[in-house]
């Protein structure tokens, strides 16, 4: 999950930094802003409530996610929200690879750059 | 009563005195409690007595094998702490993740006079802990209310009746019969009994825990 040495560049969109359910259950998290698990479960068909549970847990303990316990009058669950929009995750995991690749190259990754910002 | 003689001779010589003091306080304590509370955890109380009076039989066949009685009492202490360690370990984890209680178990909690706490993770979880009830919230999230209650139910009879655990394993290592007693079946029969057996099948169906299928099975039958 989004550690340097997990990054997959061939893979598509977010599932370069993040497992293919991480992907799925971030992309809905954005989406909806706030989910409980179950809520997520329905969307994903596939996946097993223990599977989506355990995905969650892990995505909260590396704070991608927050949870709180949400309780009214006949359910308490989990509600899960993302920590920081899909760009601010971006921006985080961009800066994240830069640092490494500055740390390897130096001036030529901001050479690089540069040249991005010129074709784009 | 020359062998009676002979043998506390022997004990005074080995310098057995305190020790066999002990044993035979403890093995006295475990009988009285025995005797008033009939608890089955006491039962291993009278294990333990056998336990002892094979070492007294030890003694007096032979003093010289008196090391027997150090060995054992070392046993039993290494084991003593590392039980109690354990304890300490599943105290601070508990600590660490229990949020309190929460208003909608309240109802629960009056109906069966107990005090609910709930255990802030994901994973499925319900056990008894120095006399409260603990309960996870993976749990509480997958069940409905009626199907919680049972689980509750369960646990509470686990609180009520059943041997504490911490007691039964001190015991058993005491008296070397390692004996681990389960009253699983009778504290489903309790929780089917006290809120219903749909529930309580419900409960079992739904967290998929081992052996569900079992447990609904003997409940079935
Ligand atoms: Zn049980």
């Amino acid at each position: 999950m989004v550690k340097i040495e997990r990054i997959s560049l061939y893979k598509e969109g977010i599932t370069k930094f993040f497992s293919p359910n991480e992907a799925r259950i971030m992309q809905l998290l954005w989406k909806n802003k706030k989910m409980t698990s179950n809520g997520i479960k329905k969307e994903l068909d596939d996946l097993s409530l223990a599977c989506v549970a355990g995905t969650l847990d892990r995505l909260v303990k590396s704070g991608y996610a927050n949870r709180k316990i949400d309780e009214t009058k006949n359910r308490v669950s989990y509600i899960y929200s993302p920590i920081g929009s899909r760009k601010t995750v971006g921006e985080k995991i961009s800066e994240k690879v830069l640092e490494s690749l500055v740390d390897t190259f130096g001036s030529s990754v901001l050479d690089a750059i540069g040249k991005i910002k010129k074709k784009g | 009563m020359e062998a009676v003689e002979c043998f506390i001779d022997c004990i005074v010589n080995a310098n057995l005195v305190i020790p066999v003091i002990i044993l035979l306080g403890i093995a006295a304590i475990c009988l009285i409690f025995f005797i008033i509370k009939r608890r089955y955890e006491l039962l291993l109380g009278a294990q333990f007595i056998m336990s002892i009076i094979i070492i007294i039989n030890l003694l007096s066949m032979n003093c010289y094998m008196h090391s027997w009685i150090w060995i054992y009492l070392g046993i039993i202490l290494t084991g003593s702490i590392i039980i109690v360690l354990i304890k300490y370990l599943i105290d601070t984890y508990i600590n660490n993740k229990n949020v309190g209680s929460i208003s909608y178990l309240s109802d629960i909690e009056n109906e069966f006079n107990v005090q609910i706490n709930v255990i802030d993770s994901p994973i499925i979880r319900a056990f008894i802990f120095l006399k409260r009830i603990y309960i996870s919230m993976g749990l509480i999230e997958r069940l409905e209310k009626d199907e919680i209650k049972a689980v509750i139910a369960h646990e509470v009879y686990h609180l009520r009746y059943s041997p504490n655990k911490i007691i039964s394993s001190l015991l058993a290592l005491a008296s070397f019969s390692f004996y681990r007693y389960s009253d699983e079946f009778s504290a489903e029969k309790y929780a089917a009994n006290v809120t219903s057996k749909e529930s309580l099948i419900n409960a079992l169906k739904k967290l998929d825990i081992k052996d569900s299928e079992k447990r609904i099975k003997n409940l079935s039958s």
